[in-house]
C-alpha cells in the first residue's frame, strides 16, 4: 500500500465537520514495470509534492480519506497536454463538480480548478478522469476515496459494527496495447484486458507484497474497502474461517448484512466487507476478472493473502506454505507431492488460467509439455501462489 | 334493504374495478437500420404496421388484467412470451394476429419478447411496467449490436449466439448517445424531491452495469439479481433478460449522465456515444 495514502494538507477544526484540502496533479508520463519486467506507459494522478520539481503520478491514484461531514476541497493541477478531470464516482456532487466536461469542465494543460463537495455518508468510492473515460481511465487515471465514520471511526457507520484493522482493495485491468499504442488504440469497443491488477499490482507482485497482506490476530475485526474500477467484472473468494460479512454498498448501508465467501464487483461497485475470523487461517483472497461477455470467462486472477495467527500476534511476515514442486525448472512433467485431495490452478505471471489439476494423495505427475517457455504461477487452497519455471 | 343495496353495488363496484381488462395492440414488424455507419438488422413492436426502432412499452395498473393483440407482419412466427406470466400457447403464425390475456401478481417491470432467435436477437423486446402509471416514469431497454451477427439470424444463416459474442453497437431503447438524450421516453425529466419510476430491462446478451451521476437510485423490484432488491446503490449490474424497476428521488437540480461502466459500451458513433443518457433534474 506505499502508493496508498492519506492526503491531508489543511484541516482546520469547523464544529463538529472540517475542511479538507487535498492537492493532485495529473500526468500522462509515467512508467511502471509489470510483472513480466516490463517498464508500461500509464497515465495518473499524484499528490502534489511542493518540493519535488518533477511532480510524480502513482499506480493507482493516491488513496483519498475524508471524515464524515468533512468540506472537501480537491484541487487538480494538470501538468498533461491533453484535459482531464476528477469524477466523484458516488459521492453524488452537484453537476459543476461532476467531471464530466460536457455538463461541467475540462482542466486543460497548466491549468487549475478545485473540486468541492460534502461527505455526506461514510463508505467506499471512486475518482477518475471523465475525459474520454474509456481510454483515460483505462490507462490508470483512477483511485479509491474513502469516508470515515467521524467522530467514531472505528465504526462502518453510526451505530453500526466495529472494527479495529483497515485495508484498501482496488481492481482494475489494462488492455496493455493500449498503453504501447495509445495514440491509435483501435475501435474502442475492442479493449480486451489482458492485465489484471489489485492496488496496482498484479500477480507475484501483489502475493509477493508483504503490505498488501491482511495481518489479524484471532478476535480482530478487519474492514476491508474493496473496488473495481476495470473493463471486467472481479470475484473476491474469501476463505469460509474469515467470515466475510458485506455491509454495506456504494455508500449505503445493506438492508441485511450478506453472510457470503463470495462477492462479484461489476465495473463501477464498491463494498465494505468485515472479516471476523475465529481461527487460524494461512491462506489468501482469490480475485478473479471476468468478462462481461455472454461466456463471462475468467481471464485472470490475482491473490491477496491473509494469515490469522490464533494465538493472538499478527504476523508480519508470510508464513503461508508453497507447495513442493518438482523438479524447477521443468520442460515437459511437473511432480507435486500432496497430503490431501486438491484442486490446484496453473496461471501465467499475468494471472491468465492456463490449467487445472486435481491431486491426488501422494506423489501426482502433471503433464506440461503443451506450456511454452516462461514463468508459471501455481494456485490452490491454503498454500501460497507458488512460481515454476517452464525451460 | 337499502343498507344492502348499497353494499352489494359497492361490492360490485369492486369486482368491476379489479377485474379492469385494459386491451393493447402491438405489430411485429422487421426493418434494416443504418446505426452509427453500420446497418443492423432489427424486428421490433411496434404501434403501427409503420417499423419503429424502439419497442413500444406497455402499461397497466396493478390487478389489471392486460389484453393485448399481436398483429404479426412477419412472414415467420413469433411468440408474445413474459417470463413466468406467458410461456406457453403464445405464438403467432406468419402475418396473423392472436390476442393473450396476462395477469400480473405484483407491480414492478417485467419484459415481453418474442423467444425465437429472429426475435430476441434481432431486439424484439420491450418493457411492461405494472402499477407506476401515476408516476413519473421512464424506460430503459438496454441491447447490444452486432452487424454480421444479426445479418445472419435476419438470413437464416444461424439460430444461436456464438460462444464469445461481442457486439459493437450499445444502445438504450436502440438508441446510442447523444440520440437518448432526446429520447421523449428514456431520457429523465423531473424535478427535485419527484419521485421518478425507470424501468428497465436488458434485452441483450452482455451484464451492463449501470452508474448514475449525481444520485442514487432505490431498487425496488428486480427479476433475476433478487440479491440487489431494495439496495441504494449508484452502480449496480442488470443481468441479461432481467427486468428491474428504480426509484429516484433526486435531491439536488443537476443535469447528470447515466451510463454503462463497461466502458466498451459508449462509444458508439463516437466517445461519449453508446449506452449513456441523460438525467436532467429541474430544482
Amino acid at each position: 500500500m506505499k502508493q496508498l495514502f492519506f492526503v491531508l494538507i489543511f484541516a482546520p477544526l469547523l464544529g463538529n465537520s472540517q475542511i479538507k484540502h487535498t492537492k493532485l496533479i495529473s500526468k500522462m508520463d509515467g512508467t511502471f514495470l509489470s510483472v513480466d519486467g516490463i517498464n508500461t506507459p500509464y497515465w495518473g494522478f499524484g499528490e502534489f509534492n511542493p518540493t519535488l520539481a518533477n511532480q510524480r503520478i502513482s499506480l493507482p491514484s493516491p488513496l483519498l480519506i475524508y471524515d464524515l461531514n468533512d468540506s472537501v476541497y480537491l484541487k487538480l493541477h494538470n501538468l498533461s497536454p491533453e484535459m482531464h478531470t476528477i469524477h466523484l464516482h458516488g459521492l453524488d456532487v452537484t453537476q459543476i463538480n461532476d467531471g464530466v466536461p460536457s455538463t461541467s469542465f475540462g482542466v486543460l494543460f497548466n491549468d487549475s480548478t478545485t473540486y468541492k463537495f460534502k461527505a455526506k455518508h461514510p463508505g467506499t468510492y471512486l475518482y477518475h478522469c471523465h475525459v474520454h473515460t474509456n481510454l483515460h481511465a483505462a490507462m490508470g487515471m483512477s483511485g479509491m476515496v474513502v469516508i470515515r465514520n467521524f467522530p467514531d471511526t472505528n465504526l462502518l457507520y453510526a451505530n453500526g459494527p466495529s472494527f479495529n484493522k483497515e485495508y484498501y482493495y482496488l481492481s482494475s485491468d489494462m488492455y496493455l496495447y493500449w498503453n504501447f499504442n495509445v495514440t491509435s488504440p483501435g475501435p474502442f469497443h475492442m479493449y480486451e484486458a489482458d492485465y489484471f491488477m489489485v492496488n496496482g499490482k498484479a500477480g507475484t507482485q501483489l502475493f509477493d507484497d508483504t503490505t498488501q497482506i491482511i495481518n489479524m490476530s484471532a478476535g480482530d475485526t478487519a474492514l476491508l474497502h474493496i473496488a473495481n474500477v476495470g473493463y471486467n467484472s472481479v470475484e473476491y473468494i474469501f476463505p469460509p474461517e474469515a467470515n466475510a460479512v458485506t455491509h454495506m454498498s456504494d455508500g449505503r448501508i445493506l438492508p441485511s448484512p450478506i453472510d457470503k465467501d463470495t462477492l462479484v464487483l461489476y465495473p463501477g461497485e464498491r463494498y465494505s466487507v468485515l472479516l471476523s475470523p475465529t481461527q487460524f487461517i494461512q491462506g489468501h483472497i482469490t480475485v478473479n476478472s471476468a468478462n462481461l461477455y455472454n461466456t463471462g470467462t475468467i481471464v485472470g486472477t490475482n491473490y491477496i493473502g491473509i494469515n490469522i495467527d490464533s494465538l493472538g500476534q499478527g504476523m508480519q511476515d508470510n508464513k503461508l506454505a508453497y507447495l513442493n514442486l518438482y523438479p524447477n525448472p521443468t520442460s515437459n512433467s511437473l511432480q507435486i507431492q500432496s497430503n490431501e485431495t486438491l484442486d490446484i490452478h496453473i496461471y501465467n505471471v499475468q494471472g491468465k488460467l492456463f490449467k487445472t489439476f486435481n491431486l491426488q494423495r501422494g506423489i501426482n505427475n502433471l503433464d506440461v509439455s503443451k506450456l511454452s517457455k516462461g514463468i508459471y504461477i501455481v494456485g490452490a487452497n491454503g498454500f501460497l501462489p507458488t512460481k515454476f519455471i517452464i525451460e | 334493504m337499502r343498507k344492502l343495496t348499497i353494499l352489494a353495488l359497492l361490492f360490485l363496484s369492486s369486482i368491476s374495478s379489479f377485474a379492469t381488462i385494459v386491451k393493447d395492440t402491438l405489430y411485429i414488424n422487421r426493418d434494416t437500420v443504418n446505426q452509427a455507419t453500420t446497418i443492423i438488422h432489427y424486428c421490433s413492436f411496434n404501434s403501427t404496421e409503420t417499423f419503429e426502432l424502439t419497442n413500444r412499452p406497455l402499461e397497466v395498473n396493478e390487478n389489471d388484467t392486460l389484453q393485448v393483440t399481436i398483429i404479426n407482419t412477419d412472414s415467420l412466427p413469433h411468440t408474445f412470451t413474459v417470463d413466468a406470466i406467458l410461456e406457453t400457447g403464445n405464438t403467432i403464425a406468419p402475418f396473423d394476429t392472436a390476442t393473450f390475456q396476462l395477469k400480473f401478481n405484483s407491480k414492478g417491470t417485467y419484459r415481453y419478447y418474442s423467444d425465437v432467435a429472429y426475435g430476441k436477437y434481432l431486439a424484439a423486446s420491450g418493457n411492461i411496467l405494472v402499477g407506476y402509471s401515476n408516476y413519473i416514469h421512464f424506460f430503459w431497454n438496454l441491447f447490444e449490436a452486432k452487424d454480421t451477427f444479426m445479418d445472419s439470424i435476419a438470413n437464416g444463416l444461424t439460430a444461436t449466439l456464438p460462444n464469445y459474442f461481442k457486439p459493437e453497437v450499445f444502445t438504450i431503447n436502440n438508441l446510442y448517445f447523444p440520440y437518448t438524450a432526446t429520447d421523449p421516453i428514456g431520457a429523465v425529466t423531473g424535478h427535485v424531491n419527484d419521485s421518478i419510476i425507470i424501468s428497465v430491462v436488458n434485452s441483450g446478451q452482455m451484464v451492463s452495469p449501470f452508474h448514475f451521476h449525481g444520485y442514487h437510485v432505490k431498487i425496488i423490484d428486480v427479476k433475476i439479481h433478487q440479491t440487489i432488491l431494495g439496495w441504494e446503490k449508484d452502480t449496480f449490474p442488470v443481468f441479461p433478460g432481467e427486468a428491474m424497476t428504480l426509484l429516484l428521488v433526486p435531491d439536488q437540480p443537476g443535469m447528470y449522465p447515466v451510463h454503462n461502466h463497461n466502458l466498451v459500451t459508449v462509444a458508439t458513433g463516437g466517445y461519449p456515444g453508446g449506452m449513456i443518457t441523460r438525467l436532467n433534474i429541474m430544482p
